[in-house]
């Protein structure tokens, strides 16, 4: 049976895609004609990338159609996009380091000789040239891609792309790690790709990116598509305003960032001048009961910035002072007796002790194991009833203290690893993405613990989250951060959650206020 | 819940019983297959062999729970031997065996100085000390057997703990309580499974990775180095090959008790469990005169059983 429709060159129809009970996309509609440059943009978490990755084959959706040039097709695999010309350029770039520029542009398709031997010479030579035709830039085909720079790499996937004869590309982010030099280039190369009759499909947080190459924009919204139109119709507001759903009020002068009664409570936490390759000179301070968010796009340094205040990562220059005090921070252990803790992004690989059983997990970090031992020895029942303690604090529900955390859900993970962090005691709480990946009601849980954590107790509170909703509903004062440095710092009064968007997507680097 | 509880069970169930469960077929398959397996003597004489393989596996245990490996065990226990059984007419019995632990923990230590500073993979650098010290071993015994006559020395492994239990069975279990208190009470017991289970979070946890590694390989080292003086003063013997092939018997003993080779999980009790089911098993073989290269066959297949049952269990 073969469905034939019109008009359109690819054709999403009411893509439905859900995690168990999480509906990520709800019935939506993503139509692209041929020849375009469509951008699909939406905040964190609207579902773009679930679009893409079913565009890709990476995922299948639960319901929904896919149409090419009119025809059903199913995407079931990777392979299968390939072979309909449709290539993903993702943010990360996954390329083989270690093989050469040739290499990884022939990968799967290398020219043979007459022996049914790979035909080295023309490999490389034709890797040149067409690099250089289409780009106009000479890259070395011998070189190996891991001694490239980050525009140059994202140039070869583009070849390889290319070279498998792609006739749609989707582009996720490109621009993150570019230059202003690099940008302009990989524009060039997007509208010549365009003149050709192909297809480009754009993702980005950078609106006025979208803005300057774009044709079509596709905004998506808490999985629903919002509106799909063409680009020169819309302002930035507007499309701020369709992502957010809320309508702007009065601008707030960008120059309003007033340093507000700066008596009005005691200084916990004091960075300045912090400075590593991916954080320039941070500045930061940290009240008594504040919770201070950190904004800024994916790969604008956010995490980075704690894990250089943590000791995690190492600071080449900056100064931290704590209550006044100049402290010294070198590595976690520092961190963690100064009582500034951080509870990392990526609960898996950096926070979760997955075999261990609970009560372990809540009581293993350096500070507490040596609080509750004796010349490096322990009780167990000692162990337990502190973990039983801080299970009934955060209402962790656990079959028994011994259960592996492995069988927890994400909610209870999440608020184990914060257990583990509030049994140190700590003065400063680092927050990076607290609630990621958990269901609706915890979430709100967790917002009332951080917010307890800062009114109640008085703890002084980094929160880093790239879901803007969860900023305006919990922070007091927000930094913006732009590649490593802090562009702006707004009280939360003085901001909506539409101007913040416009703001962390669009706003181009100044001078650092300092507040 | 239901999900929870059934994961329970199945973790109790699997982590130890089956071992023991195994242990226990094998047993019976002994009894049946020879008179002599079940007398005193031979069960005696089973303990006693696998004495000194179940110290080495209690140091290889420490490693592979942190995620490493010791291939140098062998290697150290025949170094050590050499040298204490060299030194002995010298320096006396008592100096000697000092200095054979001390030199057991030193090149263990720096297995694990390197593998935790210069983040070498632990196969690799406990390779290379493999090839080196089965080297010194050579140089220093010239591949000959060097008998020993010291009656303290011989009486190390001679006398017995109440008259029934062998010295040597004694020394083991000492050590291996030592060994399960270390792992089960204490921070650094946390430490091991920690750094096994998840290096970063460990790190961020403010637990000090590098020394706790280090420190797994010293206590490899040690034990390798008690072990060669439990083994010299039983063989009354000091020779430059008598190490061989115990690091891949420690390795396969650790396996069988169900630690993962990828760290963090694992137990001394399922170890003892590998050990024994390797020594009743050569028990058994030797009693049938089964000859020894088939005894290799059987064991290679046995190790290649448990570890793919340990598999299907983390499934």
């Amino acid at each position: 049976m073969r469905e034939v429709r019109q008009n359109y060159y690819i054709e999403m129809q009411s893509i439905v895609k859900r995690y168990a009970t999480n509906t990520v996309l709800d019935h939506v509609d993503f139509f692209v004609n041929k020849g375009e440059i469509h951008c699909l943009v939406g905040e964190n978490g609207a579902g773009k990338s679930t679009l893409i990755k079913i565009l890709s084959g990476i995922i299948q959706p639960n319901e929904g159609k896919i149409f090419m040039e009119g025809v059903r097709v199913k995407i079931d695999h990777p392979n299968t996009a390939h072979r309909m010309g449709i290539s993903v350029i993702p943010q990360e770039l996954n390329l083989l380091n270690k093989l050469t520029v040739g290499e990884n542009v022939f990968l799967g398709v290398e020219p043979k000789n007459s022996l049914g031997l790979i035909n080295w010479e023309e490999l490389y030579r034709k890797t040149e040239n067409q690099i250089y035709q289409e780009f106009g830039i000479k890259i070395d085909s011998r070189e190996l891609i891991g001694d490239l720079s980050v525009s140059n790499k994202q140039l070869v996937m583009i070849a390889r792309a290319l070279q498998w004869g792609s006739k749609v590309l989707i582009l996720d982010e490109p621009t993150a790690r570019l230059s202003k030099e690099e940008i302009k280039r990989l524009f060039e190369i997007i509208r010549n790709f365009r003149e050709k009759g192909n297809t480009i499909i754009y993702i980005s947080h950078h609106l006025e990116e979208i803005k300057e190459i774009g044709d079509i924009v596709t905004v998506l919204r808490d999985g629903k598509r919002v509106i799909t139109e063409k680009l020169q119709n819309l302002n930035l507001d507007k499309i701020i305003e369709y992502m957010t759903g809320k309508k702007k009020g009065t601008r707030v002068s960008l120059a309003k960032t007033v340093i507000e009664d700066e008596t009005r409570k005691k200084k916990l936490l004091e960075v300045r001048g912090m400075l590593n390759e991916k954080v320039k000179n941070i500045d930061l301070d940290v009240y008594k009961g504040e919770i201070l968010a950190i904004a800024g796009v994916t790969g604008s340094g956010r995490s980075e910035i704690a894990r250089a205040i943590c000791g995690i990562d190492h600071h080449e220059k900056g100064e931290i002072k704590l209550m006044g005090k100049k402290v010294k921070i070198r590595n976690p252990v520092d961190a963690i007796r100064n009582g500034i803790i951080y509870v990392p992004e990526d609960r898996k690989s950096q926070g979760i002790f997955l075999k261990m059983p609970v009560f372990m997990n809540i009581l293993l970090n350096e500070k507490t194991l040596e609080n509750l031992s004796t010349l490096g020895f322990y009780l167990m029942h000692v162990f337990k009833t502190t973990a039983q303690k801080f299970i009934d604090l955060l209402n962790i529900i656990v079959p028994s203290l011994d259960t592996p955390c492995l069988s927890l859900s994400g909610g209870n993970q999440q608020k184990v690893l914060l257990g583990k962090w509030l049994t140190v005691e700590p003065t400063v709480i680092i927050l990076d993405e607290p609630t990621r990946g958990i269901d609706v009601g915890v979430k709100f849980e967790f917002y009332e613990i951080i917010n307890k954590l800062a009114k109640k107790q008085n703890k002084g509170i980094i929160l880093i989250s790239s879901e803007l909703p969860e900023i305006m509903k919990l922070a007091d004062r927000i930094l913006i951060l732009k590649k490593g440095k802090v562009v702006k710092t707004y009280f939360k009064k003085n901001i909506n959650e539409a101007e913040l968007l416009q703001v962390i997507t669009t706003v181009e680097e100044e001078n650092e206020t300092k507040c | 819940m239901k999900q929870n509880v059934k994961l329970i069970v199945k973790r109790l169930f699997y982590s130890y019983y089956n071992i023991y469960l195994i242990l226990f077929v094998i047993f019976i398959i002994g009894l049946s297959s020879h008179h002599a397996f079940g007398s005193s003597r031979n069960l005696m004489n089973i303990l006693r062999q696998v004495s000194i393989l179940l110290i080495l596996s209690v140091g290889q245990n420490f490693v592979i729970l942190t995620g490493g490996i010791d291939l140098s065990v062998g290697s150290i226990v025949s170094f050590v031997a050499v040298v204490v059984v060299t030194l002995i007419p010298t320096y006396g019995t008592f100096l000697s065996i000092l200095i054979g632990l001390s030199l057991g923990f030193a090149v263990g230590a720096i297995n694990g100085l390197i593998i935790s500073k210069f983040k070498i993979m632990p196969f690799l650098m406990t390779f290379c000390s493999y090839i080196i010290y089965q080297g010194f071993a050579l140089l220093f015994g010239e591949g000959v057997c060097m008998n020993v006559y010291e009656p303290s020395y011989l009486k190390i492994s001679a006398s017995s703990v109440f008259g029934i239990i062998p010295a040597t069975v004694a020394y083991s279990l000492i050590v291996f309580s030592v060994g399960a208190l270390l792992l089960s009470r204490t921070i650094f017991g946390i430490g091991v499974y920690a750094v096994g289970g998840n290096e970063e979070a460990a790190r961020l946890s403010g637990i000090n990775t590098g020394p706790t590694k280090l420190l797994t390989y010293a206590i490899s080292g040690f034990l390798a180095g008690l072990a060669a003086i439990i083994l010299s003063s039983l063989l009354q013997i000091g020779h430059a090959l008598m190490g061989v092939g115990y690091e891949l018997d420690s390795i396969a003993a650790v396996c069988i008790g169900g630690t993962l080779l990828t760290g963090g999980e694992g137990s001394l009790i399922g170890t003892l469990g590998g050990v024994l089911i390797m020594g009743i098993l050569k028990n058994i073989f030797n009693l049938q005169g089964i000859s020894p290269y088939v005894q290799q066959i059987a064991t290679g297949m046995i190790i290649l059983l448990a570890v793919l049952f340990a598999k299907k269990k983390s499934k």
